[in-house]
């Protein structure tokens, strides 16, 4: 009998306000985006891919059907933090001008909860597998629902990701 | 928050509050005057007019027909040229819109118009002139809401390394920080 090739799994990395990878999604308005920090997977640990989870609750119902948006971005330069997507890059950053929101553009969109019942939330968003062979990465949300998140002592929105890669068992 | 962040957002900070439109108002009030969305009311303006929807109201207040009527017995000058070109570009089908939404195009259409009412042309009255006024104006458009002055003040102002950069929404402690 062949040794079956499964799928391992490697500690989650968790992007939110506090315990985690930097990522201020409390109180995150209509219409404005923030990138997180900079996650590094290290020179020597690239794995094929990873599942990602997000959380998420509002501080008021919003429109049914809108979506508070989850771009990934990444950086080329495998020896240095820089050169990246978008112009990403800068630690826990805000934005709202028309340029600011427009990184996303350049970034891999991958979905994002959605507000499908006239409620606060909290509502989920995954997907199992996401090809990333790339040192870094940078989670970038795009709240185009109409209404703010929840400020994190009601609700702390997070965004969870699970290096997953090929294990003989 | 990283010192050198929490710097560059009490210096951003520090020059919105100088701003003419906060002095006066208590910490608290400071606050939510910086979270609170920009609402900009949109002006009316001006947009050109269908032709046939012109034809169209002259013909049903009996315009049209008086004016034919009128063109006859008219005695030749700029009044009854005038008239004669008012038919002309109603009833052809050359033109679709009187330009009246640039200011020139407006000036020489309505001047136009006001011309014939001058001269009693076809019945045309001022109430007529101003109906064809109205039907130039553009309703005002809805009040676009911008983001509020904290997102536009915190704008590409990052934490460093690992750390937290500058929250979603003022607060009071940051208010007082930069006072």
């Amino acid at each position: 009998m062949p040794t079956s090739v499964l799928v391992g799994t490697a500690t989650q990395i968790v992007f939110r306000d506090t315990g985690g990878t930097a990522f201020t999604l409390s109180s995150l308005g209509t219409l404005a985006a923030r990138e997180s920090a900079v996650y590094d997977f290290g020179a020597a640990s690239r794995y094929p891919g990873f599942s990602i989870d997000v959380a998420t609750q509002f501080a008021v119902a919003p429109v049914i059907n809108t979506q508070l948006e989850i771009y990934l971005g990444g950086s080329g330069d495998e020896t240095t933090p820089a050169g990246f997507w978008g112009g990403l890059g800068n630690g826990d950053t805000s934005h709202t001008s028309a340029a600011g929101i427009a990184k996303r553009n350049q970034l891999i969109f991958v979905g994002g909860p959605i507000a499908e019942t006239a409620a606060v939330g909290p509502f989920y968003f995954g997907l199992p597998f996401v090809p990333w062979t790339h040192r870094r990465l940078v989670i970038f949300a795009y709240n185009a629902t109409g209404q703010a998140l929840a400020a994190v002592g009601t609700f702390a929105s997070t965004v969870r990701i699970t290096p997953r890669f090929p294990e003989n068992q | 928050m990283h010192p050198d962040t929490l710097a560059a957002v009490v210096a951003a900070l520090r020059a919105e509050l100088a701003a003419p439109a906060y002095k006066g108002l208590s910490v608290a009030e400071q606050v939510a005057a910086l979270n609170a969305p920009v609402v900009v009311a949109q002006a009316a303006g001006y947009r050109d007019v269908s032709i046939s929807d012109v034809r169209g109201y002259l013909e049903a207040r009996l315009v049209m027909v008086r004016l034919e009527d009128w063109i006859v017995t008219a005695e030749h000058g700029i009044p009854r040229d005038a008239a004669r070109t008012l038919l002309r570009i109603t009833t052809g089908t050359g033109l679709n819109n009187f330009t009246t939404s640039t200011p020139t195009g407006r000036a020489n259409v309505l001047g136009l118009f006001a011309l014939l009412v001058q001269a009693g042309a076809g019945g045309l009255t001022l109430e007529h002139y101003s109906e064809i006024v109205a039907m130039t104006l553009a309703p005002a458009g809805p009040a676009v809401t911008s983001p509020p002055r904290w997102a536009l003040l915190i704008e590409g102002i990052g934490g460093i390394d690992d750390q937290l950069g500058p929250p979603n929404v003022a607060d009071a402690a940051l208010v007082m920080e930069a006072l």
